[in-house]
């Protein structure tokens, strides 16, 4: 049971991520919100790699008695994870470039009044 | 070198439909020979007919919100329900979202 | 080194190196760096058809990065594949051919509808890594790489958009498509997860390999087929793609349209090949038609109460999205075979015929407001006096879109209407009547900018400069020949498409050589 803890972990966040998202009027929530959506998703890959009583994959200085392979956590999902998190800066970096410059113009911040394009 | 395009249960050959296009502007234009050729240019005679009304040049413009306005006063109320769901919010549009994928989630769970 | 061996390789790095490269030559001038990018393109496009002449007469190529012949997909060690293989077959070739053609298009157009704007060396930069994105995303045989290509796509066009940061509409427009395609992306990474998770494999071949019919998969699909048509702009969730085509320069938005229809073949590529086995898709294919139909009508009558002129368009792009996929749905339906190859056929030839014709539209409409600097349609009139060459292929473009013959829309549209005549007679009658629809929308818009008295307001505008003329004229011309000869392009680029996407036993054994 323990060991399913970051999955729900993983749950949580995404379900605090999608409500900051649908529920909030402030535009740098909203932002907020899909970066805490980023770090679930980004979790779960990392949890996915996880084995039982398992050192980290690096081949120097590994304690006394752990068998290569079997006894390592997943290298993939690391690589994986560290692709993602760099994405995850750079979206969120644009994003935050364009809310500013959407200030400028439009004098607010308030997704429900940043509606010119309807209809 | 064949030129049809086999469709499923039929076929589209392009070739053909130039041809017959061709044809029938040849008899277009054999059939409009037939008119007559003494009118004058420039005048009365080559000007569309309104009613019969004379009417100023800058009235003549049509703002493209008119056209086809029967058309959009027949189906008031989709347009309206239709311009209530575009609301340009930025929560709707990741709504709609969820609302696709629970109902995916319905149909491949349950059928 | 041999170009054609790393020609894979080659046709996403030599655009990547043009794109960092444009800043630096920008400094030496403006033609210089124009003519430096139109370089890079027709050396991208000649490594193209380089690779389409490789995979029309060898079959599927398979590209291994790191690996010590490019051939060799599992290392010699292990026997399973662990690099990040390009796998391309006759499907890749087809989009990868799209995304090239609007690419160098949009670039031609672009080098006199910019002249005049401030910070154009960083928007040809995001031009060219917008081509890498969309070239990744076709070529690619590995999951989590076209996650990562896809996220290149969306931030490069995300910024493209917001182009004109004068005018608030384009600023809204980028964060509304960054948000969407963000939160698209994240849930795409969630379902690869769920996928690597279950079969500790991220190459598509071999999770096609071992797919399993497990509750996971069917997670894993859902999530898959919901962000992709997201960011493809099916019904009801294509409410950024007005903002977004509309707001955006038009030279840009000719090449979103390729970015957009990548994602659609992601969907394709999920559909058919990797849950083609061993998923019956019976069900998917129902609710994708549903869809289909329900972006073909919503697309095609809220043009009628637009006045902007791009996003009047835009919706008209919308319907024809979900013409693409009513084809594609009749074809999961109906299977690979008879009636259901017809409909893969008329959905993968309507592709190529709808960024034509919507791309020569917007390109159309990018030149009246260059003239004009005007977007909105009740200020508009009687321009066909002054501009004549742009009314002609707007009127060309009009003509394919909503499928006359004996333009190249036609030739799609009647392959998609006749199989989906098999599947159900009121559906194919459903989609004739919202194609004349759509004719009757395009006579709105080209009467109320073109024809008309003329408005004393536009009495001395002229036509625009000759680049952009050129790349409408060449487009016009494809898209003519394309209608007069349409058995030619099925037989030689369709074909070849169709059949890769039925064989999915060819596309697994090629990379796991034969198991």
């Amino acid at each position: 049971m323990i060991y399913n803890i970051p999955y729900i972990a993983v749950a949580a966040l995404i379900m605090i991520g999608l409500y900051a998202i649908l529920f909030k009027r402030n535009l740098i929530k909203i932002v907020i919100g899909i970066t805490i959506l980023e770090s679930g998703v980004n979790l779960f890959l990392i949890t996915l790699g996880y084995r039982k009583n398992a050192v980290a994959p690096i081949y120097t200085n590994l304690p006394e008695g752990t068998s290569i392979p079997e006894g390592m956590t997943l290298p993939v999902p690391q690589a994986l994870t560290l692709t993602s998190i760099v994405i995850g800066v750079a979206v969120l970096a644009l994003m935050l470039a364009i809310s500013i410059q959407i200030y400028k113009k439009y004098r607010t911040l308030d997704v429900a009044k940043i509606r010119r394009l309807k209809g | 070198m064949d030129f049809t395009l086999p469709t499923g249960s039929g076929f589209w050959n392009p070739i053909a439909w130039l041809i017959a296009f061709i044809v029938s502007l040849l008899i277009v234009y054999i059939i409009r020979s037939f008119g007559r050729r003494d009118y004058k240019k420039d005048t009365e005679q080559v000007k569309p007919f309104l009613s019969g009304n004379v009417e100023e040049p800058d009235k003549l413009m049509l703002k493209s919100e008119n056209l086809y306005w029967g058309f959009k006063e027949s189906m008031k109320g989709y347009y309206q329900m239709m311009k209530k769901l575009h609301t340009g919010d930025l929560r709707d549009y990741v709504l709609w979202f969820i609302i696709v994928i629970i109902l995916l989630f319905v149909v491949v769970g349950v059928i | 080194m041999n170009i054609a061996t790393h020609s894979p390789a080659l046709i996403i790095a030599i655009p990547l190196l043009g794109a960092f490269l444009t800043p630096l030559i920008g400094k030496l001038g403006r033609r210089v760096r124009d003519a430096f990018v139109l370089i890079i393109l027709i050396l991208t496009s000649i490594i193209g058809i380089i690779l389409a002449q490789q995979d029309y007469s060898e079959g599927i190529i398979k590209y291994t990065f790191g690996a010590k012949i490019p051939s060799l997909t599992s290392p010699s060690t292990i026997s399973i594949p662990v690099r990040i293989i390009f796998e391309i077959d006759g499907m890749s070739i087809f989009m990868a051919m799209i995304s090239l053609l609007l690419a160098f298009f949009a670039v031609l157009y672009s080098t006199s509808f910019i002249k005049d704007e401030n910070g154009s060396d960083r928007y040809y930069t995001l031009l060219l890594l917008l081509l890498v994105g969309m070239l990744g995303m076709e070529l690619t045989g590995d999951m989590f790489n076209f996650f990562v290509f896809i996220e290149i796509a969306s931030i490069s066009a995300s910024a493209l958009i917001a182009f004109s940061v004068d005018r608030g509409e384009s600023l809204e427009a980028a964060i509304k498509y960054l948000a969407i395609s963000s939160i698209g992306a994240l849930f795409l990474l969630f379902a690869i997860g769920l996928l690597y998770g279950q079969y500790d494999a991220l190459n598509m071949a071999m999770i096609a390999n071992s797919l399993s019919n497990t509750y996971i998969d069917k997670i894993a699909l859902i999530l898959l087929i919901g962000s992709l048509a997201m960011k493809s702009g099916i019904a009801p969730m294509h409410m950024w793609m007005p903002d977004a085509y509309g707001e955006a320069p038009s030279s840009v938005t000719f090449a979103i349209i390729a970015a957009t229809q990548a994602s659609l073949y992601g969907l394709i590529r999920v559909c058919f090949t990797i849950y083609g086995k061993a998923f019956d898709m019976q069900a998917i294919a129902g609710v994708l038609v549903a869809l289909a139909f329900a972006s073909i009508f919503i697309g095609a009558t809220m043009t009628l109460i637009q006045s902007s002129l791009t996003r009047a368009i835009a919706y008209a792009a919308v319907a024809e999205m979900g013409y693409i996929l009513l084809g594609i749905g009749t074809a999961l339906f109906l299977g690979v075979e008879g009636h259901g190859a017809v409909a893969l056929k008329g959905g993968i030839f309507h592709i190529f015929n709808d960024a034509l014709d919507m791309g020569l539209l917007f390109l159309a409409a990018g030149s009246i407001i260059y003239a004009t600097k005007e977007r909105d349609m009740n200020n508009l009139g009687g321009l066909a006096r002054r501009m004549r060459f742009t009314t002609i292929f707007f009127l060309i473009g009009l003509l394919a879109a909503s499928g006359m013959p004996p333009m190249n829309g036609f030739a799609s549209k009647i392959l998609i209407y006749e199989s989906t005549y098999a599947l159900n007679p009121i559906l194919a009658i459903i989609a004739i009547l919202s194609s004349i629809l759509m004719l009757a929308i395009f006579v709105r818009i080209f009467y109320s900018v073109f024809l008309g008295p003329e408005n004393p307001n536009l009495k001395d505008i002229k036509e625009v400069p000759k680049p952009m003329l050129i790349s409408m004229a060449c487009i016009s011309l494809i898209i003519v020949l394309f209608g007069i000869f349409p058995s030619l392009v099925v037989n030689s680029i369709v074909n070849p498409a169709v059949h890769a996407l039925s064989n999915v036993d060819a596309y697994i054994g090629s990379i796991l050589g034969g198991v």
